[in-house]
Order: C-alpha cells, then structure tokens, then sequence
C-alpha cells in the first residue's frame, strides 16, 4: 500500500496562489497602460504631419495621375492602335507630299537663282551705263555721245528695273515653297511627336497606377498601432551634421536635426502653392537653389535646419522645438490690455475686441492650433520668420554685403552707417571709417553757439541725420534732469572748442547761386547728398544720404571753410570719405553760394542755446572728483576751480562718460576704449541675462532688443539710479522698418560655433569680391554707378532736375574683362575728365585711395567678371592684315560718325554742331585702356555686354527659330557687291588676293570683328602709329602675342 | 479723325550731325501733321475683335532717305517680314524699344542702299529712333487684326470686308495715347465712325 509522499521540503517564501493574483492583476492593470502608451506614441504629433504630407503626395500623385487619364480614353488601347493606323497613313501621305514639296523647292530655287543673275548683270550693265553716262556728261553735257549714253543708260534702267520685278517675283515664289515644305515637315514631325507622348503617358501611367496600388496597402499594414514597430514608413526622419554643434553648458555636442521629421514636403519640389498648402510645414522650402536642396550652397544634409533657422534640433514637438511666432510681443501687449483693461494711454479697452484681436495673431493661432507656448528651457529658439535672415550672419559675418538677404542687409548698413559698431564691438566690423566727422578742428569750421544746439535735438536741424540724440531723455527728466542736461552740453562743447586746433579758410570769391545750382546737379554731388528740409532719414535702401543732407549751412559753417573743404576735403579731415571733385575756384565760389542759399530747418533756428546751471555743475565735478579724493579735497578743489575750468572739466568727463570719441575724432580721446557692450555673440546671450527692468516686454531676446533699440533708456523706468547709473545709449529715432532690420542683424551676431570647412571662404575670387564690396560700400560707389546691377541713384536726382540720362556716370557692368586692370588702377587712383566721355558734366571724382584699396578694387572689378589678373595679355604686334582690314571696315561701318578717334576729331565733330550726348566714346585711348580681347567681343555683341547701349548691332543673330541660340552673321559680305562698296570691295580683293577670300574674311563676324579691334588698338598707338604695308598672303606670320605685366 | 481744340506747336527739330549729307535746316516736327480741316493724319486705328480676313503677308518697308524714317507711322503684320533700309550715305541704326522703352532690337544699317529684315512678335506700338541722327523717330505698330490701318494725310481710313457686327474701334496717336469707342458694322453697307481727339484726352 502506497503511502502518500511526504511534501517536498521546498522552501517556498512565497504563495503561488497569492502571487498568481498579483501576476493577475498587475497585468490587467498593464493593459491598458500599455495600450495608452501605444496610443499616444501612435499619435504623437509628427505622425499627424507625416501622415498629411503622405497624403498631400499622394493626392498630387493621384492628381498627376488623373491629368494623365484624362488624356487617355477609356477605350484607350484601341483608340491608340487607330491613331497609329491613322498616323501611319498619315505619314505615308505626308512623306509624297514632303517629296513633292521638296522638287518644287529645288525647282523654284533654281528659277529664282537665273532671275538673280539676270538682275545682277542687268545691274551691273546699267551701273556702267550710269557711269559711262555721268562720265560724258561732266565733259561734254550737250554732246551726242551724252545723249546716247543717257538713252544707253535708260534703257538698261528700264530692262534692270523689269528684271529686279522678275527677281522679285522668282524669290516669292521660292520663298513660298520654302515655306510650304517647312509646314509639311513640321506637321509631320508634330504628329510623330504626339504618337510618342500619348504612348509614353500611357506606360507611365499604368506603372504608376501598379505602384500605388500595392503601396496603398501595405502602407496601412506597415503603419498601424504594434506593426509599426517593425518597419514603420513613418518614423523620425534626423540628419547628423558633421562639424556642428550645441553649446550644452559648456558641454559641446553635435547637431541632430529632426525638423524633417514634420517637415518632410521642405526637400520636394511640388509643394510651393501656398493656396493648396497653407500650412509651411507642408510645403516646399522656398529657393531650393539656395538652400536644403543637394545641389544648393547650403545642402541640408551638410547644415541641416537649425544651423540657420535656430531651435532645438532634437525636438519633435512644436513648442520645444523652438518655433517662435513674428508677432509675440504684440500678442503680450494685448494680453496686458486685457488684464489691465485699459491701453497704453490709459483708455478703456473693449474685452471682446482686444480678444479677437489677440486670437488673429499669429501667436494667438498657434496656441489654439498647437498648443504653443514659450518654452523657458529653451536659450536658442527658432528666429521668428521676420528676423529669419538673422541665420544668415552666422556663417556669412565677413560678407561685405548680403545681397540675397535684403532685410539683413538693410539691418547691416544701419548698423554701419548710424555706428552701432562704434561703442559696441561687433568682431567684422571693427575697421570700418569712423561715421562722424573728424572733431580735432571743429572751431575753424563752426561755433560753440551751432553746437550746444545742435547737441540739444540733432534732427532739429537735419531731419534725417544719423547722429543720434543724447541729452533731454526720458531719464533725465524733470528740471533738475534738464538743467543737469545743459550742464553737461556746455562742458561737451567748451571742452570741443578749447581744445580744437585753429585754422583760418581762405577769402572765397563772390559766386553765382544760379550756376552753383546747375553744378550741384551736373557734377555729381548729389549721388551722395540730397538737400531737402525735412527729409526722412534712408539709408536702408538708399546711397544719397551717404553724406549729409546739405540744408541750413548757413546756420552751421562759413563760407570760407565751406570753400576750403570743397577744395581739397581732406586737408579739413584727413579721414573723410568725401572726394575732392576737382573744382576750379570760379567753381567753388558757385557752389558755395548755392548752398549757403540753402534753406534751413525752421525748428532750429527757433531752439534755444542750453546755459550751465552753477549748481549742477558744482555737484557733478564733486561727484566725479570723489571717485579718486576724499570729499573734503573735492569739495576744495571745486571751491577753487574758475567756471571755465569747471566747464572743461564736466565736459572731458562727460565725452568719456557717453563715448564720444567712438564715433569722432576728439583731442585727448586718442586710445580711449569703446563705452558699449561687446555684441559679437549677442545673439546667444541668455535672456535671464538680459535687464527687462520694469518694462512690460515679453522676455525674448528680439523683444528686448527692439524695446532697446526704439527706446533706449526705457529699462531706467522706475528705477532709482545714480548719474553714473543711467543708461547712456542715444536715440536713434529708428523706424519701425528700421527696427526690424537692426534686430535681425544683431540677433543674427552668434558664436562661430563650427568646423573650420564650414566657415565661409574669404580667400581667391570671393574674398576679393568682398573685399571689393567693402570698398564699394565705404566710398558708396553706388550712389553714382550702377554696379552688380544696384545703385545709380544719382539718376532719380537728375531726371528731377531734367538732365538727359545719356550724361549720367556710367553702368558699370562687366569692367572687369572691360579695361585694362593696370589702366583700372590709374584711374581709381587719378581720375582725369574729358579723356573718354567729354560730354559728361558730371565728374568721377578723386578719392584718394590707398594702394590696398586700389588694388582691392581692381580684383574686385576682375574677380566679378572672372578676368585675368594681375597680368594681362599685352599686345604689341598686330596681324597686318587685319589691321588693313580693320581699318577698311571702320570706314565703311561708318563708326567714326560717331566715335571720335582722337582728340581732335573730337573738337572738330563739335565745331560741325554735334551735340556731345549724341556721340560715342573717343577711341584714341583705347589701346590703354581697354583689354585687347574685350574690343572684338563688344563690337561683335554690345547688347549682350550692356542691354540697352545706343551701340548698334552690327554683327546680328540670325532667327533660327525659337529657343536656338542663332548665330552671328556678318551682313557685309553680301553687301561687298553693292556699289557703295565697290572701293571696299577692290582694297579687300588687293589685301586677300581672291574675292572669295575676301568675302569669306569680311563675312565671318569673328575674324571682321577681330580687324576692327585691331585698328581700333592702333589708333593712337604709337608703337603701331606707323602703318605696315600687308604683305603677301599666306605669307605673315600669326600674330605675335607678348605676355607683360 | 479730328483734332478739336487748341492745337500745340511743336518746336521744330535741329539738326546737329552729318549735315553736308542731312542739310542744315532744322527739321519741323512730325508728331503732329494736321489736314486744313483738322482731319488728323499719322494715327493708328484698329478693330478690335474682328474676326475674318488674313493677316497682310507683308514685306512691309522702313526706308531711312534724307536723314528721315518713312513712313513715319505705318502698320505691320505680326510675325511679317518688315524690310529695313539706308537710301542714305550715311550711317543710320535703327534702335527699336517698346513705348516703355524696353529695347526690341537696335542694328546698324551704314551702307546705302543696305536692308535688314525683322520681325515683330509682340502686337503693339513700337519707337523707332535713329541714335546718329536724333531728330528721327518712327513709329511702328505692330498688328495682328488684319483691320488695321493709318490715317492719311485728310485724317480718313477706311477697312473694307469687315464682317457685319459690333466691335471696338481703337485709336493711337503718339501724342493722345490709346482711345476706344464702340462701332457696329451693319450687315450690308458701309459703318461711318468719326473720331474726335483733343489736347484735354491727351495722355503722353
Ligand atoms: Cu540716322
């Protein structure tokens, strides 16, 4: 009898019945969890946007796909098989036709061609008929043999002119058959084509329609909750970018893009209609061939999205990746209205409408749509879409310009031209010309009265000037803020006039304003100044405020500075950009009594001049002596200092205090340091670093710096501070446009935080076409040129004032492989009137430039136009020949009707009352001054080099139909048998030897073209003044060409 | 067509280059040429949407004679040859621009007795302007409605075969711009339009 087992001696520490509950319930409380989880992770936003861009594709793919069946009938294959039928037949018919059209073709040309030689000896007969004829009647009118041979010659007239009928008729007739054979082919060809395309839509569509179907269902499979773990099609899209990192406190790490993730239409072309994709995350990146496409400069798979736009690269959510609305800043004074319910004035605000208001923005729509809010953690958002070229300066900090990035380079020219760089380092900008004028002599050029009033309100006097405004700020309000205010304006100005070194000017002769109005026009001042009283302030856009707005200089200089500083502007300031035009002294005293004419601001005149209050002045000595003495010593130093002294004093003190100096030459300030904060990575300052004080402006850096930039000393609101305390940064007065530019240049001053091989090149063509651009900017060469196609504003100023714009200075375009690098450098470096375009009144002028920047320039024209530089080719030795040749053809094109081939010819074609705008340059410099390739390309094409040119075609396209390029043809070879060129026609024959030679070397645009540079290159050449007999044919040797510096 | 109103003068054109082949006399200006009854000449005037009729095949000539166009005002074909030529012993170029002078084309024609031929794609009024010699411009308009016609000297035009119907009759003139006015063309017998232009419509 078996006994039961003992139970096993295990030891268990645990009940499997109650461990089995918990396994149980744990795992019906896992479940749903578990299906949560895949729930939001199959819901998770991008997969919202990948699964519409797949549908935006394949709508545009069943679209595409629809246009194609439209074309197709249901009943497709065999309508095609008819239609080839048809076709086939169709051919068969056309080709007998095509044959027949051919034969009479032929036939035509042949009638044509017997009526051609009939006409032309006909022509010739009656030619000798009318010579014979003239000749006999200049000897002897009344003779027999006269009138013989005028009945001789009306005869053959009469026979020519049938014939010219008869010729006219066969070439109609031939014409038209031509023609009717051209309509067969193409009607032929045209149906062939079609066939072609019909079947080829046909596959395409069928293959098309086989893809998407399997996709169709395997695509739901694939990306369904579970499954699509696997091989999901959606899943995070992420590029790695070499050599690109984030700044994790002080930790770098490198870039991970995931923005693609969503914005998956950025790469695909097809998505741009902003109708049928409003949302921008489903559309095509704008200017793929500037940017994310692969065969763009900025590839995505090299700088990815956020290297330029900003944000977070990892985030796959809308907020914590960075996106960042234009209008936040609006939104939250809004928000503040409606909380406060009154505006900024302190009217009531109607609740309804401030929320609708505020729902219209656009930040107001992302929070309903997205659920958008400012992410705190996040330093580095996304610029918002206004300021988006921010991301451009990055990398592109040492452009000169950024010609593709408008509002950027508004923003950048701002801070250039009103001297933001000046006070506040900005690494690039550092070595620009100091923007205001040279105060080291101001007491010889205006009085201490001009300048404390001046000093009070700048654009009291010049509406639209760039010095800023200093003094009478909201935090020196009050009475004691503004007799503090004037305080410190008399100590400035005592101080800038005592030390100012002394000059006297010259008497300047008595002048016509009338005239020095016309040269105020003609000479080309106005390129750079306008003179307008109350003009806006542009320079955004603009080169005619380069230099100041000439108005009220009565108030402010003497006429004898004013005609010194005319005369030679540098020897007033040694580093003024103003050139010196080269003007006679007759011409001077003209200018100088125009604009001394000039009319004033009215708000000037009426402004007061500020005095010194004794008290204040008192307290702001001490309180700067006692930075470095006791107050006991201070207060006795004070007590025996004169007001004079006290003056100089506060007035040293305060040049230092608001940084003067920055942005003017100032005695005693030679190696002082700039006042401002260094910007030249502002755009990656911590906005918790960043003082809001009590100002209600969102806390972003594009918002605290546009409250910064349009009211500088607003973040002093409140607050308790001492003197030294107070914000010092002027008031620009900047627009809102402005505003906005300036914002996106200095947000856009970020760390260099990259690998070398990324960083923009600034060596070879490009570094010189930058270096060229500065230059470019700096002298504002484009207020008077038009130059890489922008500028030449100076024509809106004289089409005002009625000047023919065939006087305006020269479109500048091509100069490179225009002139003679070496005749480039002269130049620029001596420019001399009258040598080219004698006509013109207006006068490149003379700006000094230093051999850096005259070599600088020359690349640059070289480097724009891919030309050789430095050496060129020099020419010494021309091909007899062609020179002959040239020179015969010069003749008979007739160019010296309107180019003057020296000097004198110029004098002369002008005492015969040639109006100069209506001639062409003189060409006796040529040889200087123009490259020797060049010459031959522009006869052959002027309006290729120059669209528009008054420069003729000579050598014209032939029509060869639409979109062939034609080919040149030199018109002249047939025109060699017109009677006019009878004496061409013998000189040719002598030189060639053969007319058919002849014909083939004159007919041929390029080689005629060649022999016209040639003459044209020896005219007035000394070296190949002499000319050389032409040889023999096939007997000279190429033409040899010597390599010269 | 008339000119009602006050009639501008127009000061005359001086001749300043190639005068011992041109001549010295200043040349009156061709804008305006008026018949004794104020009938005006020299202006274009076109149906617009008249269907029917071919296009004129053209060549239509330009000659340059005597330092002047000729005609000063015609209408071509679109797409017809228009033959260009020099009857002087000088050089001409002939630098065509639209009215907004936009360039067409501009060659050089130096020879006597030279031709070039273009084309016209673009219906509209065209400049034609000779660089050498300022004093002389053309006009060029460029058709493609077969009824389409300059007035002559009497200021009268006339276009035979037009399909009975409504239409707008167009009218330019260098110095009082584009008019239009309705015209009907009945279905048997001639439709009379009379065009009155003043100095007050005039727009360019
Ligand atoms: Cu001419």
């Amino acid at each position: 009898m078996a006994k039961a087992p003992p139970p096993e001696p295990i030891d268990h520490h645990y009940d499997i019945k109650r461990l089995t509950k918990v396994f149980a319930i744990t795992s019906i409380l896992v479940l749903p969890v578990f299906a949560w989880m895949t729930w939001q992770d199959y819901g998770r936003d991008w997969k919202a946007w990948q699964k519409k861009f797949v549908e935006n594709d394949r709508r545009r793919t069943r679209a595409a796909l629809r246009t194609a069946a439209e074309k197709i009938d249901p009943e497709a294959e065999e309508k095609y098989l008819e239609q080839r039928r048809e076709g086939a037949r169709e051919l068969r018919h056309n080709r007998s036709a095509v044959s027949e059209a051919e034969d009479e073709a032929k036939k035509t040309e042949g009638a044509w061609y017997e009526a051609d030689q009939d006409f032309r000896f006909k022509k010739a007969e009656m030619d000798t008929a009318r010579y014979d004829f003239e000749t006999r009647q200049k000897e002897s009118p009344k003779s027999a043999g006269a009138a013989s041979a005028r009945k001789d010659y009306e005869r053959l007239k009469a026979s020519y002119e049938a014939s010219t009928i008869v010729e006219q008729a066969a070439r109609a007739r031939w014409d038209e058959a031509k023609a009717s054979l051209a309509a067969l082919q193409k009607t032929k060809k045209d149906a062939e084509e079609a066939l072609a395309k019909l079947d080829a839509d046909y596959d395409r569509f069928q293959a098309k329609l086989g893809t998407l179907r399997q996709s169709d269902a395997f695509y739901f499979v694939r990306n369904a909750p579970i499954a699509d773990m696997l091989a999901p099609s959606l899943k995070i899209q992420q590029v790695q970018l070499d050599g690109l990192y984030n700044d994790v406190n002080f930790l770098r790490s490198q870039r991970v893009d995931r923005c693609v993730t969503c914005h998956l239409a950025a790469e695909t072309r097809g998505f741009e209609d902003r109708e049928k994709y409003p949302q921008s995350v489903l559309r095509t990146h704008p200017r793929l061939d500037l940017f994310v496409d692969s065969n763009s400069p900025h590839p995505y798979a090299t700088f990815g999205c956020t290297s330029c736009h900003g944000g977070r690269d990892r985030a796959t959510d809308f907020t914590r990746a960075g996106h960042m609305p234009n209008d936040y800043g609006r939104y939250e004074h809004l928000a503040a209205q409606l909380e406060e319910g009154h505006d900024d004035k302190g009217l009531p605000t109607d609740d309804d409408e401030v929320k609708e208001a505020m729902d219209e923005t656009q930040t107001g729509r992302w929070i309903k749509d997205y659920e958008w809010e400012v992410d705190k953690y996040n330093d580095l958002p996304m610029y918002p879409m206004k300021a988006v070229e921010a991301g451009c300066f990055r990398c592109h900090r040492s452009d000169a310009s950024h010609p593709k990035a408008a509002k950027l380079d508004q923003g950048r020219k701002l801070v250039e031209q009103l001297g933001c760089w000046s006070c506040h380092k900005m690494k690039g900008l550092e070595d620009l010309p100091r923007v205001g004028p040279n105060l080291t002599r101001v007491a010889s050029k205006t009085t201490p009265e001009w300048t404390e009033r001046w000093l009070v309100n700048p654009r009291a006097f010049r509406n639209n000037t760039k010095m800023p405004r200093f003094f009478y700020l909201e935090n020196f309000e009050g009475e004691s803020g503004h007799r503090l205010t004037d305080t410190m304006i008399a100590g400035v100005t005592a101080y800038l006039f005592e030390k100012s070194g002394k000059a006297s000017w010259p008497a300047v002769g008595v002048g016509d304003a009338m005239r020095g109005k016309l040269l105020f026009e003609n000479v080309g001042c106005q390129g750079c100044h306008i003179s307008e009283v109350g003009a806006e302030r542009h320079v955004m856009d603009g080169w005619r405020q380069h230099g100041p707005n000439l108005i009220g200089l009565s108030q402010k200089v003497t006429p004898e500075w004013l005609g010194a500083w005319l005369k030679n502007p540098k020897g007033y300031n040694s580093e003024t950009r103003m050139p010196n035009l080269r003007l006679s002294d007759g011409e001077i005293a003209d200018l100088v009594a125009y604009l001394m004419s000039r009319p004033a601001q009215p708000e000037f005149a009426r402004s007061r001049a500020p005095k010194a209050d004794e008290k204040e002045r008192d307290a702001l000595v001490t309180d700067y002596l006692t930075q470095t003495k006791s107050v006991v010593e201070a207060k006795a130093d004070v007590a025996r200092m004169s007001p004079r002294e006290k003056d100089l004093f506060v007035g040293e003190k305060i040049i230092g205090h608001y940084g003067c100096y920055s942005c003017h030459a100032i005695p005693g300030f030679e190696n002082a340091k700039p006042i401002g904060v260094e910007l030249s990575e502002w755009g990656n300052k911590p906005v918790h670093l960043l003082d809001f004080g009590f100002v209600h402006v969102p806390h972003t850096r594009a918002d605290w710096l546009a409250q910064k930039a349009g009211q500088p000393r607003s973040y002093d609101r409140e607050k308790v501070k001492t003197f030294q305390e107070k914000l010092r940064m002027p008031q620009f007065s900047l627009s809102s446009a402005e505003i906005e530019a300036v914002q996106t240049a200095i947000l856009g001053m970020q760390k260099e935080d990259m690998a070398d091989t990324l960083k923009v090149k600034a060596a070879g063509a490009r570094g010189a076409i930058q270096a060229g651009r500065r230059i470019v900017k700096d002298f504002n060469c484009q207020g008077c040129h038009i130059l890489e196609d922008k500028g030449g504003q100076i024509r809106e100023a004289m089409t005002a004032s009625k000047i023919d714009l065939a006087l305006a200075p020269p479109v500048i375009r091509g100069e490179g492989a225009k002139v003679q690098s070496d005749w480039l450098f002269a130049f620029l470096n001596a420019p001399r009137s009258g040598q080219i375009r004698p006509w013109l009144k207006v006068r490149m002028p003379t700006f000094e430039f230093n051999p850096d920047q005259l070599n600088g320039l020359t690349s640059y024209f070289a480097a724009l136009d891919k030309a050789r530089y430095p050496f060129e080719n020099r020419v010494e030795t021309l091909d007899p020949r062609s020179r002959a040749v040239g020179a015969k053809t010069f003749d008979a094109l007739k160019c010296a009707q309107c180019h003057p081939t020296s000097q004198d010819a110029f004098a002369l074609a002008l005492r015969a009352g040639k109006t100069p705008a209506d001639l062409a340059p003189i060409l006796a410099a040529a040889h200087t001054r123009l490259r020797y390739e060049w010459i031959a390309d522009w006869i052959k094409r002027p309006e290729e080099w120059m669209p528009g040119t008054r420069m003729p075609t000579n050598f014209p396209k032939m029509d060869e139909g639409p979109g062939k390029p034609g080919r040149r043809i030199s018109p002249l070879a047939p025109a060699l048998d017109a009677p006019a060129f009878a004496g061409l026609k013998k000189d040719l024959v002598g030189i060639w030897g053969s007319e058919a030679e002849a014909k083939a070397y004159i007919g041929d645009p390029d080689r005629v073209t060649k022999a016209l540079r040639d003459h044209v290159w020896s005219l007035g050449n000394e070296f190949l003044t002499a000319p050389q007999a032409p040889k023999a044919p096939n007997k000279t040797k190429a033409p040899a060409v010597v390599a010269a510096n | 067509m008339t000119l009602s109103g006050p009639v501008p003068k127009l000061a005359a054109r001086p001749v300043n280059a190639d005068v011992a082949i041109c001549g010295k006399a200043d040349r009156p200006s061709p804008s305006l040429v008026l018949a004794k009854d104020k009938g005006l000449a020299n202006a274009v005037v076109w149906l617009e949407g008249a269907k029917g009729g071919a296009l004129p095949k053209g060549p239509f000539s330009l000659d340059q004679k005597s330092c002047l166009f000729t005609p000063y005002v015609q209408v071509v074909s679109k797409g017809a040859p228009v033959v260009v030529r020099n009857s002087d012993a000088v050089l001409h170029n002939v630098h065509a621009t639209t009215v907004a002078a936009a360039q067409i084309f501009n060659r050089a024609i130096p020879i006597k007795g030279q031709t070039f031929t273009e084309t016209f794609s673009e219906p509209g009024v065209v400049r034609l302007k000779c660089d050498v010699h300022t004093w002389m411009t053309a006009w060029l308009f460029v058709a493609d409605t077969p009824y389409a016609a300059v007035t002559d000297a009497e200021g009268r035009f006339s276009f035979p075969g037009v399909p009975p119907g409504t239409y707008r009759l167009k009218t330019w003139h260098e110095l009082f711009g584009e008019k239009s006015q309705p015209v009907t063309v009945p279905a048997s017998g001639a439709a009379k339009a009379d065009v009155t232009l003043s100095l007050l419509d005039a727009s360019n």
